[in-house]
């Protein structure tokens, strides 16, 4: 049976049975399924290949930016001013933008940095997961001579992240920024490893 | 067929998906251009109509963005996995389309495997070990979506015959059990 239902070869009926059954915590039946999934998926890497059209990566890319985008309308959603600010921010002629990317693990998450040293402010925005207790995530500019502390990230209940703050240090040679997982009341050193990390565009 | 040790030389799936899963979308232009070319041959497999596919395409990557979190290496070869979500997007576009394959010609794969050629000669290799009954019955079965009933009378097979080649091909391809039973 778990071969037939991996292969989605039984009736609706027959196929809501089984997995009422394997559902209910049979282990035979729960590795069997496991077994016949993976053969079922490993046909497909025998299928003939075909060269796929272009503008369907274009359709793609332009879901996940609008999934990212989501992000900021719900930024927008909240504060109307946030949205704003991080555009304003962004238009400005010494503006610099950083995207963090996640660096795998439980805590990793992804976000932007955009900052302006002539102005001498930043905005942070992203997602991560909740942090442990007692800790709190901290945001690096990573420059030739170090790693500049530009403040704390925090998090709301659902992860969202979005931080205005003022620039402290010279951030004028900055090629990256980085964010680590500290202590709450921070560190002047970052913990390794880092979580996400980017190069300055 | 267990694929999921052979991190090497396949590895970039694997770190194309971590990247995925950290909501990086610059991981999706190599992701697809890598992986497309398997990925839309297993859905025009299955719709044999380049518009239908096409969507199907479309929605099995959106799919693979929305959901990597369900993509789990230890459980399934990233590209087995991105290859069932290909299969089961395309498979919902013909049930509600009815635009199941009725003939009996599934396309054959001719062409050198480009995209993990190891992988892919490996799964190939397997089929083709296969009882030419237990490969034509697998090949509807998973082309079609049908049911074993609906393969019976689409070949005029016994549906006992039908069942018995997808549960002995299957296990073949499945593997041996380690505690020695039987699909």
């Amino acid at each position: 049976m778990a071969a037939l239902y991996a292969l989605g070869a039984l009736t609706q009926q027959q196929a809501q049975s089984f997995r009422l059954h394997v559902d209910e915590g049979c282990p035979v039946c729960q590795a069997e399924l496991l077994k016949f999934e993976r053969a079922v998926a490993g046909m497909g890497l025998a299928a003939h290949e075909a060269q796929a059209p272009d503008y369907i990566l274009d359709l793609v890319m332009a879901r996940a930016d609008a999934d990212n985008l989501r992000i900021l309308l719900d930024v927008e959603k909240e504060g109307g001013a946030r949205l704003d600010e991080i555009l304003s921010l962004a238009g400005r002629p010494a503006a610099r933008v950083v995207r963090l990317s996640g660096q795998g693990g439980a805590l990793s998450g992804w976000g932007a940095v955009v900052w302006d040293a002539q102005e001498n402010r930043l905005v942070a925005f992203g997602n991560f997961p909740q942090p442990p207790t007692g800790k709190v995530y901290q945001l690096w500019f990573l420059a030739p001579g170090g790693r500049i502390p530009a403040g704390f990230l925090k998090t709301d209940p659902t992860g969202r992240i979005f931080a205005s703050m003022n620039l402290t240090g010279d951030t004028s040679g900055a090629t990256g920024a980085a964010v680590t997982l500290e202590p709450d009341n921070g560190s002047q050193i970052p913990t390794m490893p880092f979580l996400a990390v980017g190069r300055a565009e | 067929m267990d694929l999921r040790d052979q991190s090497q030389p396949d590895g970039w799936a694997a770190d194309l998906m971590d990247k995925i899963r950290d909501g990086d979308p610059s991981a999706l232009a190599p992701l697809y251009r890598r992986t497309s070319p398997l990925l839309f041959g297993i859905v025009l497999g299955i719709l044999d109509n380049r518009l239908a596919a096409e969507q199907a395409l479309l929605e099995t990557y959106a799919e693979i963005w929305n959901r990597a979190d369900a993509c789990d290496p230890a459980a399934m070869h990233p590209l087995e996995w991105m290859a069932r979500v290909a299969r089961a997007r395309a498979i919902a576009i013909a049930s509600l389309s009815r635009k199941q394959r009725s003939g009996r010609q599934f396309p054959a794969a001719v062409r050198e495997p480009t995209v993990a050629p190891e992988l892919q000669k490996r799964a190939r290799s397997a089929i083709a070990s296969l009882s030419p009954a237990q490969r034509e019955i697998l090949e509807w079965a998973y082309y079609s979506g049908l049911s074993t009933a609906e393969i019976a009378a689409q070949t005029g097979k016994p549906l006992g015959a039908v069942r018995t080649h997808v549960r002995l091909g299957l296990g073949r391809l499945a593997g041996p059990d380690e505690a020695g039973g039987t699909p």
